[in-house]
């Protein structure tokens, strides 16, 4: 796939690659070993939880409540949760399981990462990229928990990979792999649908390969729709509406517009208690999706009236603070390793990062495609920033972060080899 | 594009139509009155299930949620279930319910207290089986529930109870809270 001299053969990348791999599951087992039924934050991962044993139980969509069925997550969660709990049961051991088997979804995203890398920079890179994502902490303790970042990061990686490989150099069989990642990936994020998009400049660089991609862009439009009609449907069913994904960005819309610099005077906690005895006085308390609606709303008033009030803090907040905090955030879900520990090893992974970026200009030209997930990174930062701007958001670019840190690293050593 | 790619198109299309032609049928199937109520209304009334607990012990019973608490200084706590018929025929009974309370683990460590599920099946009077687990209890917030599982092969069995323990981890326990909602009972 690349230029120039590859010092790993196949052969021996394949056998790092099951070492780092078998490292990586090692690792997985410490937060999960250390609780009896697995870890649990009480936070969105026990709503999965909950959704995935109703799920295996009943065959309804649900969240926290058992007892009603939810727009407020994607299909994703409950199918692929609901599956593992049928396979292996939810008790004590079965709940252990079926963590181990959701952390090792981890491992396949280290196994896309390498796949990239070695398309766009070479097996080294390839090698460490799939390293980094296997052994890096934040992702270590957030495939720990049933989130749906662990699932989103490992399709979005693949359908990247499958696209950007078929945009340099067609495969029927990679094209449909994408296809059907992206689908999968999408029940459990729509932002998924972004991904394929790394791939359009290379696709417009020549007239005849645009003229053969129309076609392709085409069906893979159409399998989406299918793909997604029933959901589509029975949203239709449960709440009267068309939600193409999820219905409530309500509370995420509401704590955004308390974040960055000039935003209207409160808090989160003080609006959020004002909203909770509005409804009660209104008998709507135990409605989620409608408080969460009514979140969603006062934070977009919220939003309006900073926009009015201070036009610069909000853009600068939007392009320049909070897409900065998605990026430098380092996420500790489960804490089995120090929390310090691993934001400066996040810093050094973004700083080893950045050099990867612009190596290229300075030794090892870049493959065609090389800036493509640099691109990706740029606009889905700048979207979560809009509509979700809380660090655990920013998780999910951690691995194509850590491409370009193994690239950065791969460049440094090829550089202390040749001086040797 | 070539021949080949219209047909492999063709073929996929087909099949995801497929799929998403029993996927839409299942969900028009799940949203059948009659399933929805099925559904929603699944759960135990537990006003109903005769719950007592220790004395010292504090107990609050509502349709869909039952509170254990218990005082400073007690040595252990307990609340339990009337025995409860089981259904003619029944071979497995799980018991599927959301456990929380005062916070009493981390880790491996526990303090304070240990909290136990208890499900025991009866022949007449007798015990003959039981299935039991432990609630470690993790949140910082008593009202936040996990979904916990017991489940037994009831054989000759005619009557089942729930029993939910506290046992002190060194000694005494300390004032505490525990809680249990929407109880699911499959008997098959």
């Amino acid at each position: 796939m690349t230029n120039g001299k590859e010092w790993i053969t196949p052969k021996k990348a394949l056998c790092w690659l099951a070492l780092i791999l078998l490292a990586g599951f090692a690792l997985r087992l410490v937060p999960i070993l250390s609780y009896d039924m697995g870890p649990n934050t009480f936070s969105d991962d026990n709503g999965y939880l909950t959704g995935g044993i109703t799920f295996a139980n009943h065959g309804y969509v649900s969240y926290e409540d058992t007892a009603a069925q939810t727009t407020a997550t994607g299909p994703g969660m409950p199918f692929l949760l609901g599956a593992l709990f049928a396979l292996f049961g939810y008790d004590a051991a079965g709940m252990l399981a079926v963590h181990m088997a959701f952390a090792s979804i981890g491992l396949i995203t280290a196994i896309g990462a390498y796949l990239l890398g070695t398309l766009l920079r070479g097996r080294l890179t390839g090698l460490l990229a799939a390293m980094f994502c296997a052994l890096e902490p934040g992702l270590v303790s957030v495939n720990s928990l049933f989130l749906t970042e662990t699932p989103y990061m490992c399709l979005n990686l693949f359908v990247m990979y499958c696209f950007i490989r078929c945009a340099k150099e067609w495969n029927l069989r990679i094209y449909w792999t994408g296809i059907l990642c992206m689908l999968i990936g999408a029940m459990f994020k729509g932002l998924i649908l972004m991904a394929p998009l790394a791939a359009l400049p290379l696709i417009l660089r020549k007239k005849e390969t645009l003229k053969a991609w129309l076609p392709r862009i085409g069906i893979a439009v159409l399998a989406f729709v299918i793909g997604f009609s029933p959901w589509w449907l029975r949203n239709e069913l449960v709440l009267d509406r068309f939600v193409p994904f999820t219905a409530n960005r309500g509370d995420l819309q509401l704590l955004g517009s308390y974040m960055g610099w000039g935003y209207p005077e409160g808090t989160y906690d003080e609006t959020v208690l004002e909203l909770d005895a509005e409804a009660w006085m209104n008998g709507t308390q135990d409605d989620v999706e409608l408080r969460f609606a009514r979140r969603g709303e006062v934070g977009r008033e919220r939003l309006a009236e900073w926009f009015r009030t201070h036009p610069l803090g909000f853009v600068l907040t939007h392009l320049i603070y909070k897409p900065f905090k998605l990026t430098t955030a380092h996420l500790m879900q489960e804490p089995f390793v120090s929390e310090r520990y691993s934001q400066y090893l996040w810093w050094g992974a973004l700083i080893v990062a950045l050099w990867g970026l612009i190596c290229p200009r300075f030794g090892k030209k870049a493959e065609p495609g090389y800036y493509l997930p640099a691109l990706y990174l740029l606009a889905a930062t700048l979207i979560t920033a809009v509509y979700a701007p809380l660090p655990r958001y920013g998780i999910s670019h951690f691995p194509l972060w850590l491409f370009y840190t193994a690239a950065g690293t791969a460049d440094v050593w090829r550089r202390i080899r040749r001086k040797g | 594009m070539q021949k080949k790619e219209w047909h492999t198109a063709l073929c996929m299309l087909c099949v995801l139509m497929a799929l998403a032609y029993g996927l839409c049928r299942f969900a028009v199937y799940q949203n059948q009155p009659e399933r929805l109520a099925a559904f929603e209304d699944r759960f135990l009334d537990l006003t109903t299930l005769g719950i007592s607990a220790g004395e010292e012990n504090q107990l609050t019973v509502s349709e869909r949620k039952v509170t254990l608490s218990w005082p400073d200084d007690a040595q252990a706590a307990e609340m339990l279930t009337a025995v409860q018929p089981l259904p003619d025929g029944c071979r497995n009974l799980q018991i599927t319910l959301g456990g929380g309370g005062s916070m009493n683990s981390w880790h491996k460590e526990r303090w304070g207290y240990e909290a136990w599920l208890e499900l025991r099946l009866y022949k007449g009077e007798e015990q003959i089986a039981s299935d039991c687990a432990e609630m470690p209890l993790t949140a910082s917030r008593s009202d936040r529930t996990r979904i916990y599982t017991l489940q037994a092969e009831t054989r000759e069995a005619d009557g089942w109870q729930l029993c939910a323990v506290i046992r002190p981890v060194d000694g005494r326990i300390q004032h505490g809270e525990l809680l249990l909602n929407n109880w699911e009972v499959d008997a098959r």
